[in-house]
């Protein structure tokens, strides 16, 4: 009788590392010193797409693309494990999406490579699901999962674009505070806009 | 009840965000070391010496000095409110970098009296723990082997035993902290080549087995109150006794639960996993022994009992969310969400809160030496219950949909779930209301107690209610079997009637 609990748990536990292995999704971890360049490391496995570099700040995205687009927006082509270069300019933030089911801390000072493959289209909500002070709920995103034909179309379409201020909600309610005489307790000052060659749209209907 | 005011609304309305940052850091700090530490504390202290048959603690000096620790570090605590800036605001758990970011560069700062309060709650909790365990080593009546101790005495022994392995880490790591905030040492920044992760690891070192710590006294609340109000005798003392231990050595190996989305390498997330999964073995073995003695018993469904019923139902709701988090795949996904505030108020809450409850009402009339009412404490439970369901049941929802936790707003598909919540909330202030009144009313003209009012086994209650400064003083009786005989017939003492007849003797 008391064998039930202790059977039951294992039961769970090596089926979840099954698909811990199933999953793979967080590649290396590497250090690097702070006022350097975040460095490319080689990874193991191949991916179809890639490396998408994630930057997360006080508090906005900021997603670069291989062929040097930057953009407020993820966007994914479906069915393509896409991988990753996960990088913070300031404190830990969370690369969260809910309707993947994954989430992954980014760390300071060390790139975080990480790879999925999108599997439906639609549009979805990147949350920073790892408390980074006062703007926190306002670090979010869209991520978009197209068919290849279109995230090939954005791709050829935006790089011809010229960069300019991308979301930043933060900022908005920051200028709204000072606006206001400032009130509220000590908050460091959000981050300047990314620029970037697609704005993205901050009220963009999302599925999940 | 601000914080939910806060979140009734999915925009943030009602305050800045920096403002419910800053509550919410509060909130959880006050709640657990202002509030649910102290509360253990106070009601340990009051039980373990006429439980064990001792007139005092070990060191009663030492006693004190924890004891107006309290108040000191709760100054320091809430006058951080007034200092510029604000108080500390970054969580409970207080992460660099975030921690030590300083926007205004001042040397005192919300955040540098956090450090401090937290440092002297944990040296206060090292010299009471010091003390416990010393006591009940040492000054148990005649003839009270390990073997004889109520599983209380057990529970407490365990979770003190665990705050002297556990605290330093945190102390240690709090006192790292303290240096990188104000002096700009490169413990965890990276700047200096420090590592912000290793934070983690000494911070959830403690803070892992904190929670142990808290609940581990109130499954010794469960263990004796189960029997009382089911007269039966406890199912599987030894057993039971002995798990608080496996809790207290399983739940030393486990806290990288905590750190499974932080870039914890694969092995390590597996190998945390299963630690953390067989802490539910001991955990189950004294489920299924509250459940075997209230089978077929002869249950008196009055305050207490019912408080200690709705707490193991909700232990048991709040246990199968637990090994859902501890499955990796799962936390990956709900980790950081509402699901896990839901899982440890379902805990800390619907559990810790519903058994020190219970605590409070079965030991009311020893240490008042007055009944309370019957009727306002249903009122009180009733309420609770409905409150506290209301409360966290739904922020499952909110979490598995994917709501971050420690957000100040939030988007409109996660309305319904918070306004349920904010409701539960309301009720759960009200319910308090009965309860006060009922603890100051009875105290000042309830009816006089017996020194034995619900006919239970231990030490204390063959003690007239209250008891005298100094317990049994020099006439302690001796133990002769553990304290849960209920129905069988094998006397708890040596010479029980003369020590019965005693206990009703006015002293
Ligand atoms: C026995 C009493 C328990 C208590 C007092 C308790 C308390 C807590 C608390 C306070 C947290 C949240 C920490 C935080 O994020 O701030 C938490 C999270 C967690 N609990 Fe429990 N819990 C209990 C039982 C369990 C059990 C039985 C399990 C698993 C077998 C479990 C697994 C977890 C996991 C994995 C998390 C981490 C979730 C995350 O932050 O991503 N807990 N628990
Ligand atoms: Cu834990």
């Amino acid at each position: 009788m008391d064998n039930i609990p202790l059977i039951l748990v294992l039961a769970i536990a090596s089926y979840a590392t099954n698909v811990n292995y199933k999953l793979e999704n967080l590649g290396s971890k590497t250090k690097y010193n702070y006022d350097q360049e975040a460095p490319f490391v080689k990874e193991k496995k191949a991916f179809d797409f890639g490396p998408i570099d994630v930057i997360s700040r006080q508090w906005n995205w900021e997603f670069i693309y291989p062929n040097g687009i930057h953009s407020s927006e993820l966007h994914l082509p479906i069915n393509k494990r896409t991988n990753f270069r996960l990088i913070t300019d300031d404190v830990i933030h969370s690369f969260y999406i809910p309707a993947f089911r994954l989430k992954q801390d980014i760390i300071p000072g060390s790139v975080i490579t990480y790879s999925l493959t999108p599997t439906r289209n639609g549009v979805f909500r990147l949350r920073d699901a790892m408390f980074s002070g006062a703007y926190f709920s306002q670090n979010q995103t869209n991520v978009i999962v197209e068919s290849e034909d279109i995230f090939n179309k954005w791709i050829n379409e935006t790089v011809k674009k010229e960069p300019q201020n991308g979301l930043n909600p933060a900022g908005r309610l920051y200028d709204k505070r000072l606006k206001n005489g400032n009130r509220g307790w000590a908050t460091v000052e959000p981050a300047p806009a990314p620029k970037v060659q697609d704005v993205g749209l901050e009220d963009r209907p999302h599925d999940g | 009840m601000l914080v939910r005011g806060e979140l009734i609304t999915p925009p943030s309305d009602l305050f800045d965000p920096t403002v419910y940052n800053g509550l919410y850091t509060m909130h959880g700090t006050v709640m657990l070391f202002l509030f649910l530490f102290p509360m253990l504390s106070g009601l340990t202290n009051l039980l373990v010496p006429p439980m064990i048959g001792a007139p005092d603690m070990a060191f009663p000096k030492l006693n004190a000095l924890a004891f107006w620790l309290v108040p000191v570090f709760s100054i320091i605590l809430l006058l951080s409110f007034f200092v510029p800036g604000g108080p500390a605001s970054s969580g409970w758990w207080s992460y660099p970098p975030i921690s030590i970011q300083n926007p205004l560069g001042k040397m005192i700062n919300g955040e540098m009296l956090w450090i401090t309060a937290i440092s002297l709650s944990g040296i206060s909790s090292i010299m009471g723990a010091v003390n416990f365990v010393t006591t009940i080593i040492r000054m148990r009546a005649p003839g009270m082997g390990f073997f004889k101790m109520p599983i209380f005495i057990w529970t407490v022994l365990a979770a003190q035993l665990l705050q002297l392995l556990g605290l330093p880490a945190l102390t240690g790591g709090a006192i790292m902290l303290f240096f990188d905030l104000s002096f700009g040492t490169s413990f965890f920044r990276i700047e200096g080549g420090g590592d912000p992760v290793l934070f983690q690891h000494f911070f959830w070192f403690y803070s892992h087995p904190a929670v142990y710590v808290m609940v581990l006294p109130v499954f010794g609340i469960f263990s004796e109150l189960f029997p009382v109000y089911a007269r039966k005798p406890l199912f599987g003392y030894k057993f039971v006794a002995v798990a608080s231990f496996g809790i207290t050595i399983l739940s030393l190996v486990v806290w990288v639960h905590h750190m499974f989305y932080t870039g914890t390498p694969m092995w390590m997330r597996n190998l945390f996993m299963f630690t953390t999964m067989l802490i539910a073995v001991p955990t189950g073995v004294k489920v299924f022994a509250w459940i075997a003695t209230l089978w077929g018993g002869n249950l008196r469904l009055s305050t207490p009992m019912l408080f200690c019923l709705g707490g193991l139902f909700n232990f048991i709701f709040g246990g199968i969310t637990g090994v859902m988090l501890a499955t990796v795949p799962v936390d990956i996904h709900v980790g950081n969400t509402y699901f896990v505030v839901a899982h440890f108020h379902y805990i800390i809450f619907n559990t810790i809160a519903f058994g020190i409850f219970a605590g409070i009402y079965h030991w009311f009339p020893k240490f008042t030496g007055r009944m309370f009412y019957e009727g306002l404490g249903k009122v009180h439970f009733a309420l609770t219950f409905i409150g506290a369901t209301l409360n966290w049941l739904p922020l499952h929802w909110a979490g598995l949909l994917g709501m971050p936790r420690r957000v100040a707003s939030y988007d409109p598909e996660f309305a319904i779930w918070n306004v349920i919540a904010s409701i539960g909330a309301f009720i759960l202030g009200v319910a308090s209301i009965p309860f006060i009144l009922n603890m100051v009313s009875s105290w000042v003209r309830g009816k006089a107690a017996p020194p034995n009012p619900w006919k239970a086994i231990g030490l204390e209650w063959l003690l007239p209610s209250p008891p005298p400064h100094e317990n049994f003083e020099d006439d302690i009786p001796t133990v002769l079997n553990e304290p849960y005989c209920y129905g069988l017939d094998k006397p708890f003492v040596q010479d029980e009637q003369f020590y019965i007849d005693k206990s009703f003797k006015k002293h």
